[in-house]
């Protein structure tokens, strides 16, 4: 306590100061400060003192005097008479149980009221035992997170109970700021009602304030992706003692942009003169709207094509409507629409060979179109999404023809069109509409870096009989994995995760129309690992089992997995059956090991089909 | 080196001019089916005039044989034959070399005589003279004379030799049977050694493991080594055939055979063939080469003939074309080289075949198959006897490797001169640093502005226009000063982060415990059209891991999927206190394809000035990959002078190439930065010269505002061909948050690229461009088919 060093140079006014500090602490009945002249002109200091202590106590009890105004010890006067002063400490004492009346109780759990209770039975209560008790109480709070609780007084000294008088730090405020890029005050565009939602409820008016509530709050704020700068500060309320007023500072990200980049080749013309290859320039167009009214509805479009003025087939583009709080920003409902247009071309993996089978001509799917659908969580990880898809489907072989059947390489090495039927319609071209519908339950959770719950997922797409050849089809899948927690493990930061039993099953079925781009493939990272996607194969109905194990290694794991997948002998109901055409079995296991550095995964993989074994990289995780 | 190649593949490759030449005294069937030792009328004429000067240089690189059925050692045969004559000096080495194929030569005659088979057949002429040409190859002038001379003498010796019976006739052969189950292979065997050696069954499988049947024929010791059918090929199968072939691969590991004889029956054999599979995993199991000695050998071929297309049987010779013209195009599928011929045999195994007068049995145009078999099995064991002794066999490659195509050495230089080591230290750009410091220098002049009331929206609305723009310009002003002031204050935080980390830098123990993991918000993932929602693959926890993995987005990639192929990761270390690593790559391994992209890099910072990195690409090119080693030094000369030097080792395949550079950059005043370098590059005995000169002015307020003006020039010569370019860059402030880029560059040939960028957080309104083209595509549409589809109208907000 002492805060005069050995060596210093004080003034007679630090001296005294430091005596008063230490006299009036409360700590010591009696304080001296004793200074010696040595020979050699330094000063030796002895601080002498008397502890003060009281009667013995057994009880202990903490009381929340947050919000309360401080009790305030009016000097005994001296020239009080004798019975003055027994009514004067009467009343006293009085105030000071109504006080503790008027108390909240505090957190503190039986645990640590024991604990205490057991200081207390060592003998007479000291200031150096208060100390030890106010240290032991003000640890459990921090512990706990709650950063601005403080031991304020020890009352009721001298009886039976030692009374631990604590400010925990109760929110009497929140404040919301928005600053601009010099850091001043400035008026946001964002609606409060926005933030606010994203504060957990231990962050609200009324609750003890608590650092872990405050890092949620700035994570949940931070995934609203709105804000550049984001402060979340406890700060004393200097009107009502022991209160915190909640800051929470945020700079707001620019609400537009757009980008335009636009291309001309040059290439020599006549006369060998550098001349522009076309006047019509290609290039990308991106432009963002984020939070639009301050509601945090956004609208990015994008257009990437290699002439503007007279794009082609390599025209892509998107655009997407995100309306959140589709149920106000006050309702706890949190339901979101998101409209969205775009293209995209990407392989079928129906058409592409089985095992020795590599010359399969590509198929490419173009599709384009609207989807528009809520999604309502539940919570962070369990939603509901309903929508309505209406899209365009182009098949088109490698040289982006389009074309109504798969192709084969015939033995005479030429390519004949008379595979399986890509679309419905049979023209290369569809176009439908149907409802799309999928519900996730997932409770899976991190234990010390290993997902440990269940997850089941289901999803429905519903053909409404609108579009080419009036298709009515009800697909559905059924997919639930379990990640069963094999030991007890304590939690906590840096220690090993569990080891975990991973089972996992994947059924889809279809009634009703079938095109071929929308069989279920299997197959493929996601489906059965160790094999090309859709390489064992195109069906109606598939059934996929999977089981993992993964053992713990330093902060990672490394995993041996099973996994199989079966058509059910559902191909042939696939139209032109393209799993018999391009020699897949149907079914297919596979087996291997791997490991998992971050979200990248290395496994080796051997397919039972044909027996052979490679290894893959994949970045996510399988289940 | 490319006449040889040419050359060697002519002993199994016809061409259409060989084929057309008319050949007296051969029956056409012997074209049709053995086009295999046709003459190649251009390798011979080229061959003949003048042996290529290349041969010389050849025979001192030997290279390292890489074919897995290679022959028995021709030393031994060297050492028998010749065992008095020692061999010292490369010219006797020839002449050893010739008496060898002389010896060879005279062997094969010795044997045709023994097999009764006609001397002046055309494939015993083809052999012939194939050997001859290989000696005139391989002869060197010198030698000219010898080799004419000699080749006639070899038939007197022979039939001399022959009926003396003096030396004794020591020859043998080894052959590997491959086929599907039940197509006849130890039948065959059998009916060649006409002793039930192997056990047949018609209806099952009955050759069960991999046996070695010897035999003698005349006086040849044959040894074949039987092989177990493989299934018709299916997913179900192939598992089952890869064990099989894997036993015989262990097999005539210890024995490599001479020759391969891959089994079919004619009979069966439709255009659906489907035994490509089977073809194919061949291939992978004994590599490319075992095709080389591979003939293809036709059983059941006195079979019924199936119809033709017109309705009548097919005549033989026709349908006997077509069945091995289907295999072998099957075979060249599999090697993926179309120049390969396997030359083709015909058997029949039944006991009721034709036969001729002498008990021989004849395939139904009248040939006694089995002495073809023979003589095919001779001719090929010779000449491959001939290469081994000549070491043609080494050079012949197959597949598409030749295809790959080589780097170009200006492109490889222009990269390395602007290839700069990224320095996972953060002081990098040691020049911007210097120009960083400059900076400090400046008073600080956000300071000295008198405050600013920050305007409510409402106030601001009640400006006038002019007022608006003025007190935005302020605005403006005020935070270019604030972010300089910013960035002074980090620079010096820097400075004495550094100073206080030179002082003490033994107090390292201080492990901060592990932070907590935090959950990192969801990953976006590209739009589509399933119900699928995959987001919870790519969950995670922030960790403190050193590697950062990103994944690399495919947009053209599998239906259904999200497209996430490849992974992204990079980490930085510091190894010690002035020792720095990092790693950075892309790689995306599929079941076949493995594509890397990676860089490791170390760095020395030198505290007495210097500054050396080492850094080693790597990168895939199809199958092959690029290395590439790089070594540089940076040293800061005069104060504001820092010159580099730097070399680069780059290997792909068997081309090295090397190159060298020097680089000095410096400041003129504050806002003038100048780069010259210049390098060369050497590799396959070109060599390519290049510079540049780059100057880059930036504007008042770098680097807060990245304004800047850079022009470059850049001659790259090779050839004495030079490619002058220069390119133009500017970089600028519209107005308030709009910035333009500009980008052009054009050289010497005409060729060139303009670019133009322009991002703007308050002028929405250039997006708008998009909607011209998506109105463009929507009118097309609706002329197209008629019908509108519902599109939002003006796809720009």
């Amino acid at each position: 306590m002492v805060s005069l060093r050995a060596g210093g140079v004080y003034t007679k006014a630090q001296l005294q100061k430091e005596l008063e500090t230490l006299a009036t602490c409360g700590m010591f009945e009696k304080v001296d400060l004793e200074a010696k002249t040595n020979p050699d002109g330094t000063i030796g200091l002895t601080v002498s003192f008397t502890e003060s202590t009281w009667e013995e106590a057994d009880h202990f009890r903490c009381i929340n005097v947050g919000l309360m105004q401080q009790s305030k010890a009016v000097d005994v006067e001296d020239n009080m008479t004798e019975k003055e002063k027994v009514d004067y400490m009467r009343s006293q004492e009085r105030d000071y149980r109504r006080r503790m009346d008027r108390a909240r109780p505090c957190m503190l759990p039986r645990s640590v009221h024991s604990e205490i209770v057991q200081i207390l039975g060592q003998g007479n209560v000291s200031a150096r035992m208060l100390q030890n008790i106010r240290d032991r109480v003000q640890k459990w709070y921090h512990d706990e997170g709650y950063a601005c609780a403080q031991v304020v007084n020890f009352g009721n000294l001298n009886t039976n109970e030692v009374v631990c008088e604590v400010v925990e730090g109760d929110i009497t405020r929140v404040v919301i700021q928005f600053q601009d890029k010099l850091g001043n005050v400035c008026e946001g565009n964002t609606q409060i009602g926005v933030v606010r939602r994203e504060l957990p409820k231990q962050l609200q008016k009324g609750n003890v304030f608590n650092i872990e509530a405050g890092k949620q709050a700035l994570r949940n704020i931070n995934s609203l992706s709105l804000f550049s700068n984001i402060e979340v500060n406890p700060r004393p309320d200097e009107k009502n003692e022991g209160g915190i007023i909640v800051e929470i500072k945020l700079k707001e990200l620019e609400q537009k942009s757009a980008e335009v980049s636009t291309e001309w080749s040059i290439v020599p013309g006549r006369g060998g003169r550098p001349t522009l290859a076309s006047i019509q320039p290609g290039g990308t167009v991106s432009f963002e709207h984020r939070n639009i009214k301050g509601l945090n509805r956004s609208l990015l479009g994008s257009v990437t094509t290699s002439n503007f003025l007279n794009p082609q087939d390599d025209l892509a583009f998107k655009l997407e409507y995100v309306h959140p709080y589709l149920d106000g920003v006050s309702n706890s409902r949190n339901r979101t629409l998101r409209t969205s247009v775009f293209n995209s071309r990407k392989l079928s993996p129906v058409f592409t060979g089985g095992p020795g089978v590599d010359e399969v001509p590509p198929i490419w799917v173009d599709r384009a179109g609207v989807k528009t659908n809520i999604t309502e969580n539940f919570t962070r990880q369990s939603k509901f999404t309903y929508g309505i898809v209406m899209e365009e489907i182009i098949t088109r072989d490698e040289s982006s023809h389009i074309s109504s059947n798969g192709q084969r390489v015939l033995p005479s090495g030429g390519i004949s069109a008379d595979g399986p039927p890509t679309t419905l319609s049979g023209t290369g071209i569809d176009r439908m509409v149907f409802a799309q519908a999928n519900i996730t339950r997932d409770n899976t959770k991190f234990v010390n870096g290993a997902i440990v719950g269940e997850r089941n997922v289901f999803q429905l797409d519903q053909g409404l009989g609108i579009g080419s050849k009036f298709p009515i089809f009800n697909r559905h899948q059924l997919t639930m994995t379990r990640f069963i927690q094999l030991k007890e493990v304590e939690e906590g930061a840096g220690k090993p995760p569990p080891p975990v039993l991973v089972l996992h099953g994947h059924y889809g079925g279809c009634v009703g129309d079938l095109p071929s781009y929308d069989a279920f493939t299997l197959g493929g990272p996601y489906s059965v690992r160790g094999y090309n996607m859709g390489e064992i194969g195109a069906a109606r109905n598939i059934l996929e089992l999977a089981a993992e194990i993964r053992i713990p290694v330093r902060s990672t794991h490394v995993y041996a997995f099973v996994e199989h997948g079966n058509d059910l002998g559902s191909s042939k109901d696939v139209k032109g059956n393209p799993t018999e055409v391009y020699r897949r079995m149907g079914q297919g296991s596979s087996y291997g090991v791997g490991a998992k550095l971050g979200l990248v995964r290395a496994e080796y993989a051997i397919d039972h089909n044909s027996g052979t074994g490679a290894l893959f990289f994949r970045f996510g995780e399988r289940f | 080196m490319m006449s040889i190649k040419d050359w060697v593949l002519s002993q199994l490759v016809s061409n259409s001019l060989a084929s057309a030449r008319p050949l007296s005294g051969s029956d056409s069937f012997f074209e049709g089916e053995h086009p295999a030792n046709n003459f190649n009328v251009h390798g011979s004429a080229q061959t003949t005039n003048s042996p290529p000067p290349e041969a010389a240089s050849d025979i001192s690189h030997p290279t390292v044989p890489n074919q897995e059925t290679s022959h028995p050692s021709p030393i031994r045969q060297v050492t028998f034959e010749n065992p008095r004559q020692p061999r010292h000096t490369n010219k006797e080495k020839k002449l050893d070399r010739l008496a060898n194929i002389e010896m060879l030569q005279i062997k094969f005659l010795r044997l045709l005589f023994r097999l009764g088979l006609p001397q002046d057949d055309l494939m015993v002429a083809k052999v012939l003279y194939r050997v001859h040409l290989a000696t005139l190859i391989r002869a060197g002038e010198s030698d000219l004379k010898r080799v004419n001379l000699r080749s006639d003498k070899a038939k007197e010796i022979a039939i001399q030799q022959e009926t003396s019976g003096v030396p004794d006739l020591d020859f043998s052969f080894s052959i590997l049977v491959l086929g599907k189950t039940g197509v006849g292979k130890s039948s065959t065997i059998n009916s060649i050694l006409n002793q039930a050696k192997a056990k047949t069954d018609a209806f099952q499988p009955a050759t069960n493991c991999v046996q070695k049947i010897e035999g003698n024929v005349n006086g040849i010791k044959i040894s074949f080594i039987d092989t177990p059918g493989l299934l018709p090929p299916s997913p179900n199968t192939i598992g089952r055939n890869r064990k099989i072939l894997y036993k015989i691969k262990k097999h005539i590991r210890r024995s490599p055979p001479d020759m391969v004889l891959y089994f079919e029956r004619l009979d069966v054999i439709n255009t659906n063939y489907s035994d490509f599979p089977l073809l194919k995993l061949i291939t992978e199991v004994f590599g490319t080469g075992i095709w080389f000695n591979t003939m293809l050998v036709m059983t059941h071929s006195c079979s019924p003939l199936p119809e033709g297309p017109n309705g009548y049987p097919a005549t033989y010779e026709s349908y006997g074309f077509q069945c091995t013209d289907l295999i072998q195009r099957y075979i060249h599928q599999a090697i993926s080289d179309s120049k390969l011929e396997n030359p083709i045999l015909f058997v029949e195994n039944h006991p009721q075949c034709r036969t001729n007068i002498n008990g021989d049995k004849i395939l139904p145009d009248g040939q006694i198959w089995k002495s073809q078999f023979l003589l095919s099995c001779l001719c090929t064991k010779i000449l491959g006897d001939v290469n081994k002794v000549l070491d043609f066999q080494d050079r012949i490659e197959l597949g598409a490797s030749n295809t790959t195509r080589l780097p170009s050495l200006p492109h490889l230089l222009s990269s390395f001169l602007h290839h700069h080591i990224s320095d996972p230290n953060a002081t990098e750009n040691e020049i911007d640093y210097i120009s960083l410091s400059d900076l400090e220098e400046e008073e600080e002049e956000y300071d000295q502005l008198p405050p600013i009331r920050i305007l409510t929206k409402s106030q601001f609305k009640k400006l006038s226009n002019s007022q608006k723009s003025d007190y935005l310009d302020e605005l403006d002003y005020r935070e270019t000063l604030y972010l300089k002031k910013q960035l002074k204050e980090e620079l010096r935080a820097r400075k004495e982060k550094k100073i206080s980390e030179n002082g003490n830098f033994d107090r390292d123990g201080n492990v901060d415990s592990p932070p907590e993991p935090v959950l990192l918000p969801d990953m976006a993932i590209p739009p589509s059209f399933d119900s699928d929602n995959p987001l919870h693959r790519y969950r995670c926890l922030v960790t403190s891991d050193q590697w950062l993995a990103r994944p690399v987005l495919d947009p053209h990639g599998w239906d259904h999927d999200v497209g996430f192929d490849g992974i992204n990761l990079e980490s930085a270390t510091k190894v010690s206190n002035n020792l720095y690593a990092s790693v950075t790559g892309q790689i995306s391994k599929d079941k076949q394809d493995l594509n890397v992209q990676s860089e490791c890099c170390t760095t020395f910072l030198d505290p007495r000035g210097p500054t050396y990195s080492a850094a080693l690409d790597v990168q895939s090119s199809g199958k092959d990959l690029f290395y590439t080693l790089h070594g540089n030094t940076k040293m800061r000369v005069l104060e504001r002078n820092i010159a580099e030097c730097g070399v680069s080792l780059l290997s792909f395949g068997n081309n090295y190439y090397a190159g060298a550079k020097l680089e000095d950059s410096f400041l003129v005043g504050k806002r003038v930065k100048i780069v010259v370098n210049g390098g060369q590059m050497r590799g396959r005995e070109q060599t390519a010269y290049g510079g540049s000169l780059q100057t880059v002015i930036r504007g008042r307020d770098y680097p807060v505002r990245n304004d800047k003006v850079s022009l470059t020039m850049t001659v790259l010569s090779m050839n004495k061909d030079t490619v002058i370019s220069g390119n133009i860059e500017s970089d600028f402030r519209v107005g308030r948050g709009t910035n333009m880029s500009i980008n052009a560059n054009m050289n010497n040939r005409s060729m060139g690229q303009l670019t133009i960028k322009t991002s703007s957080s308050e002028h929405l309104e250039i997006a708008l461009i998009a909607a011209a083209s998506v109105l463009r595509v929507l009118f097309r549409r609706a002329g197209y088919d008629g019908s509108t589809k519902a599109h939002p109208e003006g796809d720009d907000g």
